[in-house]
């Protein structure tokens, strides 16, 4: 018998109060051990979807199930295997990197100190580095430490390789990529920068202007052109044209 | 959990707590000192201040602040959402700790008017101040979330108004409990008010304490209701 989706989204939508549609029928079932490349424009309603899978957000129409639950029923004990990874997330300036692993330990039962030593010296962040001093991408790896060495059983990447450098993106996508296929778990990164993830992503999710334009795998997505850039931007170029 | 959170609070605020200790001290010794006890007052102007400052930090921040905790950070925890805010109240709480028991211990702080105090007033006096500090800190989370939609959200020409919305809402928050703490006091002293009388700079009348006060509750409680569903949509 088939695993059940990781992610089943149908119909669904996102619209803010002042009737702007955010998401307009969103549609797919992502299988586990995937590795999903979110894609699309700014303010294409990336980030918007996957606060919508957190539970950051409420659906204004269709469905979503995350691990068979639907995040807007705030299923905390699911929140336990998923790694929420984003740019959006900041600490308090005065602790060190050590102060944080700390503070997030004791919220996950499966914690693995050893591992996170390892991550620590992988990303190469001394635990007495101070989050004040630290640039956006130094605290991006404390935060990435943080995640995965809870073992999560579902990733989700928020934008969050842009602040990080050449070879922290190699070791960062590397690592998901092992995590995918020694462990099983799923990986959802979202992202504006599709350079280099042809060697990652299985699967790939465009999204523009809110709207659905493919749910693929990563082969039939790129349908002969070189690279996934190439691909997203043929694909948004097309959209973009006017019918005649 | 609440403990964790609580412990780390304590460590992050650490120079406050001392100074607020050091400043107690010193206002205590001085009455001490001159034989005045009601020196002591100068503690709740301090105290106040104390406890309004916490709320943004402990909340958490929406947009991506600088060094500052991030609301996505504590949401995204595997903790159920109802029992973090929960959490975050009783955080808020810690902060108003030293105003309450300055409060609470004030009677015995050695002054005339408490000589006048009769039961009914006593009754008023500890319910008023559980339910004034409810409200409080049901007002200083809404406060902190207004200020964010208002900020974030909406238009520029829309603004002003939604300032002195919430402007208008403090006062009337204050306006009230201070009516009534008025009345709690002006009945102990045996001053006789008729109808609606000026106490200092707002209104006040005979029995406004017995409608405010409990009124003050409820409005915490419900208040606390739509809070949750602001902070956080899952609730």
């Amino acid at each position: 018998m088939a695993a059940s989706p990781v992610v089943r989204a149908s119909n669904l939508g996102y619209r803010l109060k002042n009737g702007r549609e955010v998401l307009i029928r969103v549609d797919f079932h992502l299988p586990a051990a995937s590795f999903l490349a979110i894609v699309g424009e700014n303010g294409a309603g990336k980030t918007s979807f996957l606060d919508l899978l957190l539970g950051f957000r409420r659906r204004t129409n269709g469905e979503l199930w995350v691990m068979d639950r639907d995040p807007g029923m705030d299923p905390w004990a699911t929140r336990a295997r998923i790694a929420y990874l984003s740019e959006k997330i900041d600490l308090p300036g005065d602790w060190d990197a050590g102060d944080f692993l700390e503070f997030h330990r004791p919220f996950y039962a499966g914690y693995d100190r050893d591992e996170e030593r390892t991550l620590m010296g992988r990303f190469r962040v001394p635990y007495d580095a101070r989050i004040g001093t630290m640039s956006a991408g130094e605290i991006r790896r404390v935060q990435i430490v943080g995640a995965l060495a809870t073992w999560p059983q579902l990733i989700v990447a928020d934008e969050i390789t842009a602040t990080l450098d050449i070879l922290g993106r190699r070791t960062f996508l590397s690592l998901l990529q092992e995590r995918q296929r020694t462990n099983g778990a799923t990986v959802l990164l979202a992202t504006n920068l599709p350079e280099g993830l042809d060697v990652y992503a299985d699967h790939v999710l465009l999204i523009s202007r809110g709207r659905q334009l493919a749910f693929e795998l990563l082969p039939s997505f790129l349908d002969g052109r070189a690279s996934l850039a190439d691909a997203v931007a043929a694909r948004l170029e097309d959209h973009d044209r006017p019918l005649h | 959990m609440t403990g964790h959170f609580i412990r780390r609070d304590l460590r992050d605020f650490l120079f406050w707590w001392v100074a607020m200790a050091a400043a107690t001290v010193l206002v205590v010794a001085c009455a001490i000192w001159f034989a005045d006890p009601p020196v002591i007052v100068f503690l709740w102007p301090a105290y106040l201040m104390f406890a309004l400052t916490a709320a943004p930090h402990l909340l958490g921040s929406w947009w991506r602040t600088q060094h500052q905790w991030s609301r996505h950070y504590l949401l995204a925890l595997p903790l159920s959402h109802r029992r973090l805010f929960a959490i975050q109240h009783v955080r808020i709480l810690i902060f108003w700790l030293p105003l309450t028991l300055l409060c609470a211990v004030a009677p015995a702080v050695p002054a005339p008017w408490w000589n006048r105090f009769g039961t009914m007033h006593w009754l008023l006096y500890y319910f008023g101040l559980s339910a004034s500090i409810n409200l409080m800190i049901e007002m200083q989370i809404w406060t902190t979330l207004d200020m964010e939609r208002i900020v974030t959200y909406l238009p520029r020409n829309q603004r002003a108004w939604a300032w002195i919305r919430s402007m208008g809402v403090m006062l009337a928050v204050i306006s009230g409990l201070w009516a009534a703490w008025t009345d709690v006091v002006f009945s102990a002293l045996g001053v006789q008010q008729r109808g609606l009388f000026i106490a200092g700079p707002l209104f006040s009348w005979p029995g406004a304490s017995i409608v405010i006060f409990p009124a003050a509750f409820l409005a915490a409680a419900l208040w606390a209701r739509h809070n949750a569903r602001s902070w956080c949509v899952t609730l």
